[in-house]
């Protein structure tokens, strides 16, 4: 028995012959995991998600007719010279008027005669290119936006929050309307309508997470090390924050293309006569109100089906993006294996 | 009198990166209020051999093969039904964080309650009445107030006790604390574990402590086993262990902890990590890292064997270790010395069977 | 230990609150509480030593840690940092004076090691940009240049240079705790501040990570604060060692002499509960009162006088420090009681009593003194009498008049002065008003070195 502490010492032990002999075997203890980027993650669980993999074909598809559909020039240059549908999509009198599907016309013709396929298939180019456009713009704004609200806190916090709560507080497509009327109609003017609203959900998604990010000592450590806010901010919390964006961006394609489509109903998306899904909608709903004695069911039912169908698609897509990030978070945890 | 009695337990885990070995072959016995140690560092296996005492292993684990006997009972071999009658109530747990061992939308005492009711078939009011006594005991003060406050209410060495009042509320035969004051301040542990000491003696409980402390498993512990890399590599009692180690890895543990008052030496370490155990080095699984390795033990697995005379021992060996230097496949001996006080008398160490 | 005339890194009066409750509406309403984290802190670092800070957690170690280098904003206080001149003098520079451009061109000399090393490196860098960073960040160098000097600081810690491609996910907790070393390494520091840099790591690599600080300091001749709640590791480390309590520095010391014979009674009872291992080991243990109290609402006077075991008592009785620290514990604990049986068993002692155990006087005084300790009678007639008059009030009109006249007849100087930092022998710095002459009288016992410590427990 002893009150003396510190008695027993070890003395021979020496960790120098292991680090000076050779590798007595083959093994050794580096680990040769890699972690895919979230890119490929993203690819890999689109290619094993079926239903993912058929919305990104639909996607594929719908994107090679917003290409290729007519020549494209931009500031009178022209960087696109195919045009891949038979007929010119504004057109009149290509075929009768109301003709049903054929080979000539696979999806008929509408009241003025011209070719409904080639005018859904034009199509494409204004909603899907709005929905991807509007998503770009207001998730990077809202990034940004939300980034700097969650970074700095405080007052700056308290400030930028509440004109978030207050976009929130006008329903977001009733804004767009308003936005639409006074700015005019015109592919830009809706993309700064939706853009409007629509920065503010990522830009409060990306605050919330951004609070969870910042805790991390890895952001102390780089401020440590005198880093500049910026730099703390955009490279070390925002690619850590940034992955429900993703998810939520995915998304939203979807959700803008619906709204471009019901503006377009109601009729004040794009000028009439423009080949948009929901114009196309709002110039043939006679046909379902008054039917008459015939239903012509295509001149509605094509461009609603490719509404739904791209809806869909971009869907599944974000349920598949949905799980790969989120199965890259569990790894990120190092549950490798149990502890103890 | 032999309590719990494992045998040849192995415990694997299907993960997507592999098929972890996390308890491989493990025997031991705890008797009827033995003080048992487990000791060894994180990825040991120390935690999945608690809980596959109790059955407690979730998918993708599986209690591959092994028997646990408590009392002679095989407890692997029993009905969901008759396990449950076995856990809080003959054998219960303690663990590491106590926050999150109490469920925070119930009061503390009506989670020390719920067991007595469920596995005494006490009466609501007897329940409150024991939970109360309990509260007591453990030394949480104005039990009858603190009967009804929630967890948050709890400082952190308050929630661990009231963790044991809720692993003592049946009178068990074995209490397993798997890193019962890893979380707590040092004078937080200390009455901790004054606290656990005096209960199970009051109780008559045996207690299997899991920890990484070596001076913890000092405190409290009368026999000891190291694991290392899911596999038992010593047993002994606790001073054989701290004076005359035998396994280069209880040496290497014991070398490398800052000890108070020992001078300002350099502290010996062990070089790199214990092996991730998906892929366990063949041999010895302690070779890589082992000063004293040499190539038979990269080719031959050590058992547990008594190290005075070689041969192999059972689950219930006093003194055990997995070395190959004791079985004579080693052609030098392991030369490190164990010395106690300044006087530099030596103890230990320096096999030469 | 180098001890240079001037320290390199001198504190003075640091103090650190939080604002609880920050909301808008609160701060309008005045709804504000202080948390002191940090309260009058007082220290100097010298060129080459490590400077051990520990406490249990919440005494604001870590806040500490921060404050100094401003990675959270100190309340009050002065940093004076001296800075190594091109022709070896040193300029002091007043760190909680800068802009924020001048202090991060400082973090060049000031860096910071942290204690979780899977939370402190990004997980979407790879290793030679998580060390290669402060390069680019102080324009140290680039190019090939860069990544030259990233593969040997690698090289420095005990890494291959081929890590350097490679993300931290990759590596044990141990390495990552190298690479967040190199890092700090990188911009060549003076002082590393390491915030518990060993605490998440098993034994055997804790010793392998204490070995490479060691090692470093020896070759780039560094100053480092080492803040750590493990006992043993700090003792190991550091050449002086600073012990905190609820925000202050309670007693401040060579490491030998601090570990070998403690002045304050914190210190004392801390150190004598740190687990050895050896089992036949037999210490005295003193087993402090209750929990650290809230740093929302610290004890007035001394803030260990609610747990210490050596309060001193008051002037006007003659009474000795056990009796007195028996007298204070039932003094504590008369608020926090909701009846008179549950004050009871808020004494050391005490257990579970019936309402109709206590009807009677004499054997509500009975169990009361029994369940905390209190000697029958007290060797001071004055407090005796004291004493019996709480007893009565207690029995006839309940705690809270009971609870008065505790407070307003028993009063020890620890509950009302604050002691200072005083310099007891040379770098000896104990805040404790048994080392202060005023209060210090004949009888008092002070902590004794170790191994005769008087066991009161």
């Amino acid at each position: 028995m002893s009150t003396e502490r510190g008695q027993i010492q070890i003395k021979g032990f020496h960790a120098e012959t292991v680090e000076d002999r050779e590798g007595l075997s083959e093994w050794t203890d580096e680990k040769d995991t890699e972690i895919p980027s979230r890119w490929v993650l993203i690819g890999r669980q689109l290619v094993r998600d079926r239903l993912a993999l058929i919305g990104a074909l639909f996607v594929a598809f719908m994107l090679f007719w917003a290409l290729f559909s007519r020549p494209l020039s931009v500031m009178g240059t022209t960087i696109q010279p195919f045009e891949a549908v038979p007929y010119d999509p504004t057109r009149t009198g290509v075929g009768d008027r109301y003709e049903s599907p054929s080979l000539a016309h696979p999806f008929g013709t509408d009241r003025l005669g011209r070719d409904l396929f080639s005018r859904v298939m034009y199509g494409t180019r204004f909603s899907v290119t709005i929905g991807i456009i509007v998503t770009a713009i207001a998730a990077s704004f809202g990034v940004v936006y939300g980034g700097v609200s969650g970074y700095f806190g405080g007052r700056i916090d308290d400030v930028l929050m509440r004109i978030v709560d207050m976009v929130f507080a006008f329903p977001g497509l009733v804004l767009a309307l308003v936005i639409v009327s006074m700015l005019g109609r015109g592919y830009w003017q809706l993309v700064a309508a939706f853009t409007l609203f629509g920065w503010a959900g990522y830009a409060r998604l990306i605050r919330g997470e951004i609070l969870k990010v910042k805790q991390n000592e890895y952001v102390l450590a780089a401020k440590a090390l005198g880093a500049r806010d910026r730099k703390v901010l955009f490279r070390h919390i925002v690619p850590n924050a940034i992955a429900p964006v993703i998810v939520q961006a995915t998304l939203a394609i979807g959700g803008v293309v619906i709204g471009v489509a019901a503006l377009g109903f109601l009729g004040v998306g794009f000028a009439p006569g423009t080949p948009e899904w929901g114009t196309i909608l709002d110039a043939e709903k006679g046909t379902v109100v008054a039917a008459g004695d015939e239903w012509r069911w295509w001149a509605t039912v094509f461009p609603g089906l490719m509404i739904f169908i791209f809806v869909m698609a971009m869907n599944m897509i974000g349920d598949a993006v949905n799980d790969a990030l989120d199965a890259q978070n569990e790894t990120n945890v190092d549950n490798m294996g149990p502890q103890g | 009198m032999t309590l719990l009695e494992v045998n040849n337990l192995t415990v694997r885990f299907y993960t997507a990166e592999g098929v972890v070995t996390a308890v491989d072959d493990l025997s031991f016995t705890i008797d009827r209020g033995e003080k048992f140690g487990i000791v060894g560092e994180s990825g040991a296996g120390k935690s999945v051999s608690a809980l596959s005492v109790l059955r407690l292993i979730e998918n993708p684990g599986r209690i591959e093969s092994g028997e646990i006997l408590l009392d002679g009972e095989n407890l692997l071999e029993m009905s969901d039904k008759e396990i449950r009658k076995v856990r809080g109530n003959r054998v219960s747990m303690i663990f590491q964080d106590a926050q999150t061992a109490l469920n925070p939308v119930y009061t503390v005492g009506e989670q020390i309650s719920e067991p007595i009711r469920h596995h005494l078939d006490y009466s609501e009011s007897e329940a409150k009445e024991r939970a109360i006594e309990l509260l007591d005991t453990v030394g949480i003060p104005d039990p009858q107030t603190r009967y009804s406050d929630y967890p948050h209410e709890f400082s952190g060495g308050m929630q661990q006790r009231a963790v044991i009042a809720m692993a003592l509320s049946c009178d068990p035969d074995l209490l397993i604390a798997d890193e019962p004051t890893t979380a707590l301040d040092v004078m937080t542990e200390a009455k901790i574990l004054n606290e656990l000491d005096r209960l199970a003696e009051e109780f008559d409980t045996a207690v299997q402590l899991i920890t990484h402390d070596l001076g913890v498993i000092a405190e409290v512990c009368d026999h000891v086993m190291v694991m290392y890399a899911g596999q038992p590599v010593e047993t002994a009692s606790v001073d054989d262990l701290f004076y005359d180690p035998k396994h280069p890895y209880t040496v290497g543990l014991m070398a490398s902890i800052p000890r108070i008052g020992a001078g300002d030496t350099r502290l010996q370490t062990i070089p790199g990590v214990m092996p991730d155990l998906i892929d366990v080095p063949t041999g010895c699984t302690f070779h890589p890292r082992c000063p004293y390795a040499e190539d038979v033990c990269t080719q031959k697995e050590p058992g547990l064997v008594d190290p005075a005379t070689g041969t192999e021992v059972g689950a219930d060996a006093d003194r055990g270790a997995s070395c190959l230097a004791y079985t004579g496949d080693l052609a030098n001996d392991l030369t490190f010395d164990v010395t106690v006080g300044d006087a530099g008398q030596s103890v230990g160490g320096e096999s030469d069977d | 230990m180098t001890e240079r005339d001037q320290p390199i890194l001198e504190v003075r009066n640091l103090s650190k609150y939080y604002e609880m409750g920050g909301s808008f509406v609160d701060s309008l309403l005045g709804r504000k509480q202080e948390v002191k984290a940090v309260e009058s802190v007082d220290f100097e670092l010298y060129k080459g030593e490590t400077l051990g800070v520990v406490g249990e957690s919440g005494c604001g170690k870590t806040t500490l840690g921060r404050s100094l280098l401003r990675l959270i904003e100190p309340t009050d206080g002065s940093i004076i940092y001296r800075q190594e001149q091109e022709d070896g003098t040193r300029e002091e520079i007043e760190l909680t004076d800068l802009s924020s451009s001048a202090l991060r061109g400082l973090r060049r000399d000031l860096q910071y090691i942290f204690q979780d090393p899977f939370a402190s490196l990004n997980p979407r860098m790879t290793v030679g940009d998580i060390v290669g960073e402060p390069l680019d960040i102080h324009n140290l160098a680039s190019g090939e240049e860069r990544n030259e000097r990233v593969r040997e600081l690698l090289e420095i810690v005990g890494l291959s240079p081929s890590h350097a491609y490679r993300y931290p996910h990759e590596f044990s907790g141990g390495q990552r705790q190298r690479i967040g070393i190199a890092r700090a390494l990188a911009v060549d520091p003076e002082i590393i501040v390491c915030d518990e840099p060993v605490s998440a790591l098993d034994v055997s690599v804790q010793a392998q990570i204490l070995n490479l600080l060691e090692d470093l300091q020896d070759e780039f001749d560094l100053s480092y604060i080492f803040i750590a709640h493990d006992l043993s590791v700090v003792e190991h480390i550091s050449d002086r060692v600073a012990v905190m309590y609820l925000g202050e520095i309670a007693e401040a010391a060579p490491s030998e002499r601090l570990f070998a014979s403690p002045k304050h009674p914190y210190t004392e009872a801390l150190l004598s509960v740190i687990p050895e291992p050896d089992p036949n080991w037999v210490g005295n243990k003193i087993l402090l009162e209750g929990d650290v109290p809230s740093a929302l609402t610290p004890p007035d006077g001394c803030r260990f006088h609610t747990r210490c075991h050596r309060i001193i008592p008051p002037e006007e009785y003659d009474i000795d420090q056990d009796a007195w620290e028996s007298l204070r514990n039932l003094k504590l604990r008369v608020p926090d009681a909701s009846s008179v049986p549950d004050l009871i068993t808020f004494g050391r002692k005490g257990e579970l009593v019936e309402d109709e155990a206590i009807e009677e006087l004499s054997r509500l005084d009975e169990i009361l003194r029994s369940a905390f300790e209190i000697p029958s009678p007290l060797s001071d007639p004055t407090a005796e009498d004291h004493l019996s008059e709480v007893v009565e009030l207690l029995h006839g009109e309940g705690l809270d008049a009971a609870g008065e006249t505790l407070d307003e007849l028993f009063v020890s100087p620890c509950e009302t002065v604050s002691p200072e930092l005083i310099e007891t022998e040379r770098l000896h710095q104990v805040s404790c008003l048994l080392y202060d002459d005023e209060y210090r009288s004949g009888g008092l016992e002070v902590p004794q070195t170790q191994s005769d410590a008087v066991a009161d427990d």
